[in-house]
This record gives structure tokens, C-alpha cells and sequence, in this order.
């Protein structure tokens, strides 16, 4: 670097820039056309595609909700049957929940941070491409089940033991087993990358403290994912196993406890609710501002709120189990943290109406604001009575009935949707060029706000009158038919509003030229000039709102008189800052469209779907090219350093490559380390709590249980994969030089490592243990599973880098696929080595 | 792992010290929730679930405290490189106020014990 970026930059640079430059980038980032449009990565392109999708998945199950409510219109109606009526509620609250809230939310990340950030793009465009396309395949096979009777009918939940095949025989739960399970794999691909991006894309001089809120709440809504979603992953998995195979996960009989389906469900459900509210607010708390024409008041304390959030969302799940029979004090522990969760919530809308209140002029009641203001209402009204069932005998009077039915969707409308329609009108002069219609608008507003109101205002009344959830029909003698009826009318009315958007939304489609940078007078680095690479110039930051700060800099940007206006590797690029303080770091080379992240897709979707119907071996097939799909994507992202280093504007020079704790691809390695530790301490949890529900399956005596001569072998093969691992960093060779000695380590590393989790895995077997005699014996063999799996990539990273060797790309400075691979080594032989000491240590310490 | 400013291993201790009082406040709920329904399947005295939870309350706090009144100094000892943050101020306050939410949970969850009877459900 020539010139330190800690100095302040030497910015705007002197016009006129080189010809050209805008040309360049406008080609380089060129959207492919036609049958190639499905290969393109561009956040712009595959992030309204995907917000489509959700659109397209909140519209279906709508219309489902419109057929339940107009079963649930008359008293003992026969519009649609019970069987039906089971798949409608299951299919419409999980679409709701996984193909419409998180996606949605996910979508505007994709879209909208690399704008904020003016970044070109988030750091793994193929990683988000992938998690889309699996999402779209995914989510349209499981939404289509109800339409030849294989819909699930546990509900969105699925408790057992209703969802053990002995009560629901069919492959019908197994839809939503394995179909919701692949489409939470595809979230948990999504936040490694709005992590990895806020952390290491942010504009030179964004630190920490000038970051836009919305990128705060999508900080905290992946970091909520990547530990909370791999608990129902894993449940999914046990219940699965269990249906499948027997293995007594949830059977009482054999030692398994159906509420523990309920910890892991609701441990991931319960902050699932503020994973799809977090990034809501904070598009809220970025709304507000602009149309105040002030600053949010209470920076810090919204961070702090929305930090607190997230770690007290993790606090409330036992709160859904308040009728389960949990000891008396255990139910307060959590009444507690239910409570105390409302602090952090409350701080933001007491910071929202302060900074309305503070508008120099009036507040400004565009159909953002309004929207805005109907989520205030409706939102709150929603918190109370969460703070009403956060209160146990409360709680225990209306568990199960239509009370909670409104509870739920006050939150989850008034936190989610109504702050969607906002943005959908905020941002559409970014995206479509144009603003939505004002007048349709202010219609769609009331529309949908009465509507809302109308259909679920009584439900609270009716629940209290004794009605439950999900009932097919009801006797005309109970009293609910007046209610009933003006839920539905409220049902249409909100539908009316939506279709009424819609109209609108197509009506502007069309393609315009009237494009205005910034009509709001926002004050965000989204609404810089720029096309489809984003800003034309990544600027230098120096506050929270920039376009009301540093006067000219939009033109500035504009004219490319900031950081990188070109492209100097030739290829699509951004920057890479430090976490904290937003440093320039290097410049990352990113890829371009392709095919082998779809196919990759298009085979793993095909993998799930085809394991639910039992087709074991075209799975296993596409499971296999699946991997070598990904094989195929991977082995273009290392591009090496010999383009760099190369010049970003205003005298500074940026290497063009990063390896090991510096790039950012490590950090993602790091982040998916994350996601296997939350899985395996769900996992750990599991066994422990069957442990305290039923002691007598666990051994009573030594001799019951697998020799320790095995898990000291396979500790011994443990450490030697460790070192393998090692010694092959160490030996990696020159630049354009090769090393046999890298591979054979690199491959001995790999093997040693699935040895020891068979070594595990066999002594079990020789002592005569079989997974479905008991849980304790189920979740022993779980234990190598998840350690297996993680050998198996391990296994095949390890081919791959081997590949890379021989084909002269691997070396001591582009070294960046073998570090990440020994980074998963090390994690695999960590886990392994804890889950080994738990299963044969813990119940020899309590026989 | 390098160390320097800006660099991993000075981000994760950041992150980690500045997300003290939180943090602190999910061990203190697994602790004693986990503490207590071992203590309630085993058969354990209800003075043992008691003083179980005082105890790791009390803990809790004691831990807290710190964060709450020297988040600077706290935050100089566990980031390398400190005074040359642009964010630091940001980050410590950050932490402290996150603390003072962190210690209200603590307390309201802790307090319970004084009212509840241990292992007893309600029905």
C-alpha cells in the first residue's frame, strides 16, 4: 500500500478519470440473456428473483388461509374436509414461516447490502445463487404436495409422537422432514454469506459505529441462524431416523421423550420469531429517518436492543411449553426472560417515536410511513399479549385457542409483513426505477390495515370464549359463528389489499427510464448513483448518513472519484476492509455466472426429495452429482495472487489476494465451524436430557457399554490427522513448484480421520449395541453420524486440494483451499474427541 | 492467528468481551435451568435447587459487574491495539449497556427462587 488508509484518503480523485472505465464495468457485469440468464449470480438480479419467490410463496399461502377461513366462516361447514383441512394449516404455517418470512428477509439482504455497503457485490455470489435456486426447487415441490394429498398434517410443528409413523403413516411428514430440513441448509448458506459481507465488505471508513442499522439486524438475524437453526436440523434428523429406521428418538417406551422434540422444535422456533423481526425493524429504523428528515434518535441503544434481542430470543423457548407439566420454577426462569425481552423490543419503538417526534418539519405520511405507522400499531398490540401468555397461569387459560392465533399474527404481521410492504414501496424507485403508485398505495394500506384488524381482532375474543386452534369446523351451539364470519370478512379484506399491490407492482414493471438516484432524500449509500455493479466508485465514509454529511458526494461517486471506479483485475471485484474499523485489506476477485452452482442445486433438491419417496439409489446418484457440481464451482474461486497488487484510487495499492485468518473465505470456514458446533451442542443437549427422562436405558454396569480400547485408537488417529494436517501446511512448495509430500499428507490427514470415527463407531457394535434398541443406543450412533458426515467432506476437500496440487494451484501463497480444509480437520477431530469423551465418560461417571 | 489491529484474532476478542453482559446472561439461564431440572429428575433437596441458583445468580452478577462500570478498561485489556480503534468508545458503551440489560435479566430470573417452590409443577 502506498499511501496508509488510517490517513485521511487523498478523495475526491482529480476528473476528468480515464475513458472508459464505466463501459468496462458496465460489461464486466453484464446480466447473461436468455437460456443463460439462470446461470447469473448479480445480488440484483438473483436478489429479486429470490424476493419474488417469497412474494410468490406469501401469496399461495394466503390463499390458503382463505379457504381455511372460509371453512371456518359458517358453524359445521363442509367447503373442504378435515383431512384436507389438516394439510391446509400445516402447509400454509410452515410456507408462512420457511418459504415466505425467512427467504423474504434473506431477500432483501441479498439486495440490499451490497448497496448500503457499496459493495459490487456480497462475497460468495454462487453461495447465494445456490442457496436461492435450492430454495425455489426446494419450496415449490414441498408447496405442490398439497395438491395430491402428500401435504403434512402435524402442523408447523410437527410434534410427536402425532408425526411417528404409527400415527401418521404415509410419506406425508416426511415432505416436510426432508424438505424443510434442505431448505434450512439453504438459509444457513445464505447467513455465512450476509455475515461474511457486513464483516468484510464494508466501505473503507464504515467502522463499526457508522454502520447502517439494517445491516446491524442482518448481523444479528444470521448470526440468530446459524445458532439457532441447527437445532431443528438435528431434530428433523432424529425424527426422521426415527420414522425411517426406528430409532427411538421420541418413543417413550424405549427410553425416548416426545418433549424433546419440543426443546429442539422450539429452540430454534422461538427466536425464529425475531429472526424474521430484527431485520424488519431495522428496515423500519432506516425508514423512519428519512421520511423525519432527521437522524434516528438513539443510535447505540437500537444496536444494543437489537443485540439483546437476539440473545434473549434464545431465553424464551420453554415459554411454548408452559403446559407441558415443566416444574413450576423452571416455567419462571423462562416467564422471566419472555418478559424481559419486551425491554429491548420497546427501546425501538420508543426510539422510532422520538425520531418522528424530533422531524423539523412534519413527518412525512407517504405509503411507507403509513405502512410504518401500521406496523407500530398492530406490532405493539401484538407484544402485549405476548406479554400477557409470557405470564404462566395466563398462559395455561389460553393455550391452544384462537387467543394465541391472534397473538401470533399480530407479531408476526404487524413485526413482518406490514414493514415488507414498506420497503416494497421505499425501495422500488431502486430497483424498478419508479415509485409505486401513492394513491394505490394509501388504498393498499387501509385495505390491508382494516382488513388485518377486522379478521383477527375477534380471534383474541373467540379464543377466550374456548375456541381452539386448527378445529375443522365447530357446532352453531358454542357461539363462535358471528365471530367466525367477521374473521373472514377481515380475511378477503386483507387479500383485497394485497391483490391490489400486486395490480400495482405489474403496473410498474415495465421498463423505465425515469429513473431518480435518490427521490426519498435518503441519506444511505443506497440510493448513490449506480447500475447494475452497484456504486459506480466505493466511496470514503465518514458517518452514519453519508448523503447528508459529505455534500457532493453522490456526484462524486457517481463520476468514479472514489475507491475502485474500474475494474483492475479485469473481472468482477469488491473490497475487502477490516471487521472493525473497515480498513481496505485487498481486493477479492469474485466469480461470474455459471452453471455448476445450479446443477448443484438441482441435485441436491433432487437428493432430499428423492430420499422422501425412499428412492435410495437415483438419491444417492444425485447426491453424487451434487458433490461434484460443487467440486466443479469451487475449483474457480481461488483465483492466486498474480493479478495484484493493483491500484484502488487516491494513491493506494491493494494486494489482490488473501489467505489464511485474512481472507474471506477462512472466515467463512470459521462461521460454518459455528453452525457444526451449535448442531452438535444441540446434540449434547439431547443426549443429556434423555439421560435425566430416562435414566434406567442407560447402562448400569461397564460391561454394557463398547471397550475404551477403541476410543483410545481412534483418539491415537485423532491426533495423527491433526498433525498430518499440519505437517501439510508446512510443506506446501514454492510458487510454480510441486511437492508429493503435501498430497500424501493432505489425503493420510483425511483418512485418519474417518478411521477414527469408524474405529468409534465399530466398538459399538462389537459390544453389541444396535441403535434401535434404546435412545441412549440411537443417540450414541448420532454422535458418529454427525461426526462422520463432517469426515466425509473432510474426505473429499481433501481430494479436491489434492487436485489443485497436481494442477499446480495449490502452493505457499495461494494455499487457501488446504487451510480451509484443515480448519474443517480440526474442527471434525475437536468434536469427535468431545463427543468420544461424553458417551464413554459420562456413564461410567453415573453407572 | 494474527493478532494485529483489524485482524482476526483482535476481532473475535472484541466481539466476545464487548458481548460480555449477554453472553454472561445465557450461561447464567443454562446453568440454572439446567442445573435445576437435573437437580428436580435426580431428587435432589429443594435447598440444594435454592442455594444452586443463588449461587450462580450471585456469580453472575459478581461478573457483571465490571462490565457494567470499567467497560473501557476491560475493553483495552482484551483488544490488542486499542487506543487506534476508531470504534472503541462505540464498542465500550456497547458493552456496558448490553451489561446493565444482562444484569436486569439476571436478577428477574434469579429472584424467582424466592417465590416458587423448586420442583413442584402446578399441575
Amino acid at each position: 500500500m502506498n499511501q496508509s488508509a488510517d490517513e485521511q484518503p487523498l478523495l475526491p480523485t482529480k476528473l476528468p478519470g480515464p475513458q472508459g472505465e464505466a463501459q468496462e464495468l458496465l460489461q464486466i457485469w453484464a446480466t447473461p440473456h436468455g437460456w443463460r440468464l439462470p446461470t447469473e449470480v448479480n445480488n440484483l438480479v438473483i436478489g429479486l428473483f429470490y424476493m419474488g419467490a417469497a412474494l410468490m410463496f406469501f401469496v399461495l399461502a394466503g390463499l390458503l388461509a382463505l379457504v381455511m377461513r372460509s371453512q371456518l366462516a359458517l358453524p359445521e361447514n363442509d367447503l373442504v374436509s378435515q383431512g384436507l383441512y389438516n394439510q391446509l394449516f400445516t402447509v400454509h404455517g410452515t410456507t408462512m414461516m420457511f418459504l415466505f418470512a425467512v427467504p423474504a428477509v434473506g431477500a432483501l439482504g441479498v439486495i440490499l447490502l451490497p448497496q448500503m455497503l457499496a459493495a459490487r457485490d456480497l462475497p460468495f455470489p454462487r453461495l447465494s445463487a445456490f442457496a436461492i435456486w435450492a430454495y425455489v426447487i426446494g419450496g415449490s415441490v414441498f408447496f405442490l404436495t398439497i395438491f395430491f394429498d402428500l401435504a403434512p398434517r402435524g402442523g408447523w410443528f410437527m410434534y410427536p409422537p402425532l408425526t411417528l409413523t404409527e400415527y401418521s403413516p404415509g410419506d406425508n411428514e416426511d415432505f416436510w422432514l426432508l424438505g424443510i430440513g434442505f431448505i434450512e441448509i439453504s438459509a444457513i448458506a445464505g447467513a455465512i454469506e450476509i455475515i461474511v459481507g457486513i464483516l468484510r465488505t464494508r466501505p473503507p471508513g464504515m467502522s463499526l459505529d457508522k454502520l447502517p442499522i439494517f445491516a446491524w439486524a442482518m448481523l444479528i438475524f444470521a448470526g440468530m441462524i446459524v445458532v439457532a437453526f441447527p437445532a431443528v436440523i438435528l431434530a428433523t434428523m432424529l425424527l426422521e431416523l426415527e420414522r425411517a429406521f426406528g430409532w427411538p428418538f421420541f418413543t417413550a417406551a424405549q427410553g425416548g421423550d416426545p418433549l424433546l422434540w419440543q426443546h429442539l422444535f422450539w429452540f430454534f422456533g422461538h427466536p425464529e420469531v425475531y429472526i424474521i423481526f430484527l431485520p424488519a425493524a431495522g428496515l423500519v429504523s432506516m425508514i423512519v429517518p428519512t421520511m423525519a428528515r432527521t437522524r434516528l434518535v438513539g443510535y447505540r441503544l437500537i444496536v444494543v436492543a437489537l443485540i439483546a434481542t437476539g440473545f434473549f430470543s434464545f431465553g424464551l423457548w420453554v415459554h411454548h411449553m408452559f403446559a407441558t407439566g415443566i416444574p413450576a420454577l423452571s416455567l419462571a426462569f423462562f416467564s422471566a426472560a419472555s418478559m424481559a425481552v419486551a425491554v429491548p423490543s420497546g427501546i425501538q419503538v420508543f426510539s422510532w417515536i422520538a425520531t418522528m417526534a424530533k422531524s423539523p418539519g412534519k413527518f412525512r405520511v407517504t405509503t411507507p410511513s403509513l405502512f410504518v405507522l401500521g406496523m407500530l400499531f398492530i406490532f405493539t398490540l401484538g407484544g402485549l399479549t405476548g406479554v400477557m401468555v409470557a405470564m404462566v397461569p395466563f398462559d395455561l387459560q389460553t393455550h391452544d385457542t384462537y387467543f394465541i392465533v391472534a397473538h401470533l399474527h399480530y407479531v408476526l404481521i404487524g413485526g413482518m409483513v406490514f414493514p415488507m410492504f414498506a420497503v416494497y414501496y421505499y425501495w422500488a424507485p431502486k430497483f424498478i426505477r419508479r415509485k409505486l403508485s401513492e394513491r394505490l398505495g394509501r388504498w393498499v394500506f387501509w385495505l390491508m390495515f382494516v382488513g388485518f384488524n377486522v379478521a383477527f381482532l375477534p380471534m383474541h375474543v373467540v379464543g377466550l370464549l374456548g375456541m381452539p386452534r386448527r378445529v375443522w369446523t365447530y357446532s352453531a351451539e358454542l357461539g363462535w359463528g358471528s365471530y367466525n364470519m367477521v374473521s373472514t370478512v377481515g380475511a378477503y379484506l386483507l387479500a383485497a389489499g394485497v391483490l391490489l399491490f400486486i395490480i400495482d407492482l405489474v403496473r410498474n414493471l415495465r421498463a423505465s427510464e425515469d429513473k431518480e438516484d435518490n427521490p426519498w432524500g435518503a441519506g444511505t449509500l443506497e440510493w448513490l448513483p449506480g447500475d447494475i455493479y452497484s456504486a459506480r466508485s466505493i466511496p470514503h465514509v465518514t458517518s452514519l448518513e453519508p448523503l447528508w454529511d459529505q455534500p457532493g458526494l453522490a456526484s462524486q461517486v457517481g463520476a468514479g472519484q472514489h475507491y475502485l471506479p474500474n475494474a483492475p483485475t479485469g473481472g468482477r471485484e469488491t473490497l475487502v476492509t477490516s471487521a472493525i474499523d473497515a480498513k481496505p485489506q485487498y481486493v477479492m476477485q469474485m466469480p461470474g455466472p455459471g452453471w455448476a452452482h445450479v446443477l448443484a442445486a438441482v441435485f441436491t433438491a433432487a437428493t432430499f426429495l428423492l430420499l422422501t419417496v425412499k428412492a435410495v439409489i437415483p438419491a444417492i446418484v444425485c447426491a453424487v452429482a451434487a458433490v461434484a457440481s460443487m467440486l466443479a464451482w469451487a475449483w474457480e474461486l481461488d483465483k492466486g495472487p498474480a493479478k495484484g497488487p493493483v491500484e484502488i484510487g487516491a494513491g493506494i495499492s491493494l494486494p489482490v489476494y488473501a489467505s489464511g485468518p485474512s481472507g474471506h473465505g477462512w472466515w467463512a470456514m470459521v462461521v460454518l465451524m459455528v453452525v457444526g458446533g451449535s448442531l452438535y451442542l444441540a446434540y449434547l443437549f439431547s443426549y443429556l436430557y434423555l439421560w435425566t427422562v430416562a435414566p434406567q436405558v442407560w447402562p448400569v454396569a461397564v460391561s454394557d457399554m463398547a471397550s475404551l480400547g477403541w476410543p483410545l485408537l481412534a483418539g491415537v488417529c485423532l491426533a495423527g490427522a491433526v498433525l498430518s494436517f499440519r505437517r501439510a501446511g508446512a510443506s506446501l512448495a514454492e510458487a510454480g513448484k510441486k511437492n508429493s509430500v503435501t498430497p500424501l499428507l493432505t489425503l493420510a490427514g483425511a483418512l485418519l480421520l474417518a478411521l477414527a470415527i469408524w474405529m468409534e463407531m465399530y466398538g459399538h457394535w462389537q459390544a453389541g449395541i444396535r441403535p434401535t434398541q434404546s435412545s441412549y443406543a440411537a443417540l450414541i450412533y448420532i454422535s458418529g453420524i454427525l461426526s462422520g458426515q463432517l469426515a466425509l467432506a473432510t474426505l473429499i476437500m481433501a481430494l479436491f486440494t489434492m487436485a489443485r496440487h497436481y494442477a499446480g494451484l495449490l502452493d505457499r501463497v495461494r494455499r487457501a483451499t488446504l487451510e480451509n480444509t484443515s480448519l474443517l480437520a480440526y474442527y471434525t477431530a475437536a468434536q469427535a474427541l468431545l463427543g468420544m469423551v461424553m458417551i464413554h465418560g459420562f456413564p461410567r461417571m453415573v453407572a | 492467528m494474527m493478532t494485529r489491529n483489524g485482524q482476526p484474532g483482535s476481532f473475535f476478542r472484541t466481539t466476545l468481551v464487548s458481548l460480555g453482559g449477554p453472553l454472561i446472561w445465557s450461561l447464567h439461564l443454562a446453568l440454572v435451568y439446567g442445573g435445576q431440572h437435573i437437580a428436580c429428575t435426580t431428587g435432589t433437596t429443594a435447598r440444594g435447587v435454592y442455594w444452586w441458583v443463588i449461587g450462580i445468580s450471585l456469580l453472575a452478577l459478581a461478573l457483571l459487574l465490571p462490565f457494567v462500570f470499567l467497560p473501557h478498561r476491560l475493553l483495552r485489556r482484551f483488544t490488542p491495539h486499542h487506543s487506534s480503534l476508531r470504534s472503541a468508545h462505540f464498542l465500550a458503551e456497547l458493552m456496558r449497556l448490553l451489561a446493565i440489560l444482562a444484569t436486569g435479566a439476571v436478577l428477574w430470573l434469579g429472584l424467582s427462587v424466592f417465590f416458587i417452590p423448586a420442583c413442584a409443577a402446578l399441575f
